[in-house]
């Protein structure tokens, strides 16, 4: 299949889609922490599952960094490399920081435009300064969100037992939930 | 300009796909893709069936279909035919992607879902797909990392789009 090349020369369109989008992405992150990470003790949230190289802990943190790097990528507030925040291992400040972030997020989406949504900023890589346009910013906070919360899903099943709900998109979407 | 992104997100989406079969699946001996981890959909035949059986469904949900069929009409099948069949899904789903507009994007669409009738723009039904798809590889890196080794699998979406800028 070709690549495609999203057309930016059409002027304003309804971003509506996208504002939904991050909506769900808000509100999937309130719905794992609630259901699935809040129940854990200290030591589940904490302890690392060697096969999956990886702890709650770290799953949330590297949710919170992407999320919070991107922002501020998109905002122009910096950093425009991707250093993460110094590691958090307690979860009341991990709480309170992503709890933060989901306020940003929302704001972000409702002063969301077509503008906006095609304009362009700066971003550091290994390669050097990438200019990227703003919803390719925001579909990689989309994707990596949703493939984090998996991982969560599955520590909290090792730590702990299986969430008893399910992840998707169409359930917020239409509000017919599952668990 | 939707559409636009929305084959974008989609070529992405295969591009992904096809990574995770030929770097992650087929390399594994054929014994571990029938073994039960207790997870989920337990092994990676039954996980990729039932993604195959998802992208199938909201398929025939596009097209109108209030019954939807399941992608498989036997009950084991090896690792060749699931990808074969995951292929064949993929290949509709190209054919549609294709030709989609901004028009197409935004079309109402009567479907069920979760036993209940509802009616969506068809965007929140490629989307569902996108999320599910993006969801179950997760997955199965999951099952595979359980069964084997974990396995290094750079899905970057940034960096998908970086390389494609370049």
């Amino acid at each position: 299949m070709e690549e495609f090349t999203l057309n930016t020369e059409s002027g304003a369109f309804n971003v509506d889609f996208a504002r939904k989008l991050i909506q769900f992405n808000v509100w999937e992150n309130q719905r794992v922490w609630d259901l699935a990470i809040a129940p854990l003790t200290e030591e589940q949230f904490l302890r690392e599952v060697a096969f999956l190289r990886g702890s709650v802990q770290s799953e949330c943190q590297r949710i919170i960094d992407t999320e919070s790097v991107y922002l501020q990528r998109i905002l122009g507030t910096s950093p425009i490399n991707g250093e993460s925040v110094e590691d958090r291992v307690d979860r009341a400040a991990i709480a309170a920081q992503w709890s933060s972030l989901r306020r940003s997020w929302t704001e972000f989406a409702e002063e969301l435009d077509g503008g906006l949504f095609v304009s362009t900023c700066e971003v550091e890589t290994d390669g050097g300064r990438q200019t990227m346009e703003v919803w390719q910013l925001i579909f990689h906070v989309l994707y990596q969100g949703t493939s984090r919360r998996s991982r969560i899903l599955r520590l909290v099943a090792e730590v702990n037992q299986p969430a008893e709900f399910d992840l998707s998109l169409l359930q917020h979407l239409t509000g017919l939930l599952r668990g | 300009m939707k559409s636009d992104l929305a084959k974008t997100v989609f070529a992405y989406q295969m591009r992904e796909d096809r990574r995770m079969w030929d770097e992650v699946i087929m390399p594994l001996d054929e014994s571990l893709f029938h073994v039960d981890t207790g997870y989920s959909w337990g092994s990676l035949q039954r996980e990729c069936a039932h993604v195959i059986d998802a992208m199938h469904g909201y398929r025939q949900r596009l097209r109108g279909s209030k019954q939807i069929s399941k992608a498989f009409d036997i009950d084991d099948p090896d690792r060749s035919l699931v990808r074969e069949r995951w292929d064949a899904v993929e290949a509709e789903w190209t054919s549609y992607i294709v030709r989609f507009d901004d028009r197409e994007f935004d079309r109402m669409v009567e479907t069920v879902y979760r036993d209940r009738l509802i009616a969506v723009p068809a965007w929140q039904l490629i989307f569902q797909v996108f999320n599910h798809n993006t969801l179950h590889r997760a997955e199965i890196l999951q099952i595979v990392a359980a069964l084997a080794e974990p396995v290094d699998f750079d899905a970057s979406f940034a960096r998908y789009c970086m390389r494609n800028a370049e």
